[in-house]
């Protein structure tokens, strides 16, 4: 296990890190979790929901074929099981490493009332804590709720409704553990993060540009990695807003952070950065929703890069 | 007039402005300026576009017919001369409230390089040092500056890059000044308010909705006036994002919101509060860019039905 971070420390993209055997395809790949031996667990929204690689890239295993509406978000626990948030069928599943079904929270197909707070509508993602197994659900895109459940999927409690303020949320994206006392949101069109204690206290907010994906490191490494997407039309081609990824300590103090000036197809760049995991060597998976960013728009529509490594090769 | 806490009630003033007929605001009021004597002028994109009524919403006179090429933002200074600001024209105009030039920063029509920092590409607002009466102006649309002249108009600095860590813009979209030495910039696609000194040393930002403008009241009321754009398009339709004036202290403390939960044409509702201003009894006045983001789109009632319509795009809301 390594350190956290430090401003020393110096990434490198690893390009065509991802080896898919033909014809394999991710469509666009929308999140990734790393699990306690380093294999890399990929929701995408191609035909193989699930897609497992080595560290190195080389595939290992797939399953979930046609067991899900739209993939969303993935975690991992501490006993390597995971959790899949899957936004149109507004459902979060338990799962083992192998894809068999744990629980299940929420009715598949079936939202809640819009807006209403009650669990789900269109859930975006989850953290789980590291000793109680508690599952943090940020709550979405038709909900501005954070949900917490026990380790068995009962339900705790639930905070926060739309807005601006503390403890208002404007499409809350993605979710991390903040240590073992606290989870900090990524507040996605309020550009920001709100840190909360695991009761739901507010505790503070940090300016961040349109985050949009958020995940702590592993171990020692105490850090909040945070992916940042691109700015509206209006000031489409700007340099320097967003689409990188900015490393922090729990406090929302900048370490560091990688990426390019702007977006783009290139090793270094990021078209839509979604979701985000580091494994035990401290290097950082990049899962890029580029179809629906980019892909869609060419012609003619073609997958782009959407599963980008960034090595951690020196600090 | 004191500061705007929590506790203090405004009502909305519903058709406060009368316009003889003929005289529209169509396509937009864009900012609006209180003088001395609370008369308020109306900076807009219509058959007047520099439009002047009295406290009482009475018509006064109109002018600059045929001079602007966009209208944007206005300014009035302890001396009651208007300055304004058009971003498709690139230019920055002191005026009498008379109407008369007295000087013109920028060049009408031409701009600068795109994102380069020099003068202008697409201004949007202006601040003046009561002091000093020096100006501060936020650059724009294709900037992403904020520019510091004398009272002579004459350049002294500038600050600011594209980005969104502290001292970065992503469309400076209005400027205030915050006491007397500092300004305050409404850091619109960051959804933030950033403080600087009037040198241009960052103090500190401030989270705030997609704020649009920004105001500081007169007098004894220090208070902020902070107008909110409504949500990018994914959010459209949620309660309390945007479409509201955020009421915050001296020191960037929030106190209340006017307006709101969700944009409309009601008469306690905002679409896109793009300028904002207050009188000496601390009223509140906000121009609208509501045809331009809220009733242009067919998805908002009251829109496509009346192509001719006048849609409220000047507000008052009266201290009691």
């Amino acid at each position: 296990m390594v350190k956290a971070a430090t401003s020393k420390t110096v990434y490198e993209p690893v390009p065509y890190w991802a080896k898919l055997p033909h014809p394999m395809f991710f469509k666009e790949a929308t999140s990734v979790a790393v699990d306690s031996k380093d294999n890399v667990y990929v929701f995408n929204r191609g035909k193989h929901p699930v897609m497992i690689f080595d560290k190195d890239g080389n595939f290992l295993e797939t399953w979930g074929a046609g067991e899900f509406v739209r993939p969303h978000g993935i975690t991992i626990d501490a006993e390597d099981n995971l959790y899949l948030a899957d936004d149109d069928a507004h459902m979060i599943e338990k799962r083992k490493t192998d894809g068999t079904i744990i629980f299940r929270l929420g009715e598949r197909g079936k939202a809640a009332a819009w807006q209403g707070g009650e669990p789900f509508n269109r859930p975006t993602h989850v953290a789980i804590h590291p000793e109680t197994g508690d599952l943090f659900i940020s709550d979405g895109y038709g909900n501005s709720r954070i949900h917490k459940f026990d380790s068995d999927g009962n339900h705790i409690k639930s905070w926060g409704e739309s807005g601006s303020l503390p403890g208002q949320f404007s499409l809350p994206h993605n979710i991390a553990m903040n240590g073992t006392d606290k989870v900090t949101l990524a507040d996605r069109e309020n550009f920001r993060l709100q840190t909360f204690t695991t009761d739901g206290e507010f505790v503070k907010q940090i300016h961040s540009h349109r985050p949009i994906a958020i995940t702590n490191g592993k171990g020692d490494d105490t850090n909040l990695y945070v992916a940042e997407a691109g700015p509206p039309p209006v000031q489409a081609g700007v340099r320097r807003l967003g689409l990188r990824v900015v490393i922090m300590d729990r406090e929302g103090n900048e370490v560091t952070r990688f990426g390019n000036e702007l977006g783009g197809e290139g090793h270094d760049q990021f078209l839509a950065p979604h979701g985000m995991s580091v494994d035990s060597e401290g290097s950082v998976y990049i899962a890029e929703v580029s179809y629906t960013a980019y892909g869609s728009q060419q012609d003619p529509v073609r997958e782009v890069t959407s599963l980008r490594k960034w090595k951690r090769v020196n600090g | 007039m004191t500061t705007a806490t929590s506790q203090i009630k405004f009502e909305p003033v519903a058709g406060w402005a009368k316009l003889p007929t003929g005289v529209t605001f169509r396509g937009d009021a864009t900012s609006v300026a209180v003088d001395s004597k609370d008369n308020v002028y109306v900076f807009n994109r219509g058959t007047e576009p520099i439009a002047v009524f009295d406290i009482d919403g009475n018509f006064v006179r109109g002018m600059g017919h045929g001079e602007f090429v966009r209208p944007h933002g206005i300014e009035i200074d302890a001396d009651d001369n208007l300055y304004l600001v058009d971003d498709n024209g690139h230019f920055v105009q002191k005026r009498t409230n008379d109407g008369e030039v007295i000087f013109t920063i920028g060049k009408k029509g031409v701009p600068c390089e795109w994102q380069s920092g020099g003068m202008f590409n697409r201004p949007t607002d202006v601040a003046i040092h009561p002091g000093t009466s020096e100006l501060f102006v936020s650059d724009g649309y294709g900037n992403s500056r904020i520019h510091k002249f004398d009272p002579d108009g004459k350049h002294m600095k500038s600050w600011g890059e594209s980005g969104s860590d502290p001292g970065q813009f992503s469309l400076p979209h209005n400027v205030s000044m915050m006491g007397y030495d500092k300004i305050v910039v409404a850091d619109r696609e960051n959804f933030r308010l950033q403080v600087f000194t009037t040198d241009g040393e960052f103090v500190e930002q401030i989270h705030i909705h997609h704020p649009m403008s920004v105001t500081q009241g007169k007098g004894d009321d220090a208070s902020l006036y902070v107008g909110e754009m409504i949500p990018p398009p994914v959010q459209r339709g949620v309660p309390g994002l945007g479409a509201m004036i955020a009421v915050l202290s001296p020191e960037g403390v929030f106190e209340q919101h006017l307006g709101g939960p969700l944009p409309g044409g009601g008469a306690a509702q905002f679409t896109a509060p793009h300028g904002v201003s207050t009188d000496s009894h601390g009223s509140v006045y906000a121009a609208e860019v509501a045809w331009t983001n809220y009733f242009s789109n067919p998805d908002n009632s009251g829109s496509a039905a009346h192509p001719l319509g006048e849609v409220v795009s000047l507000r008052k809301w009266k201290r009691v």
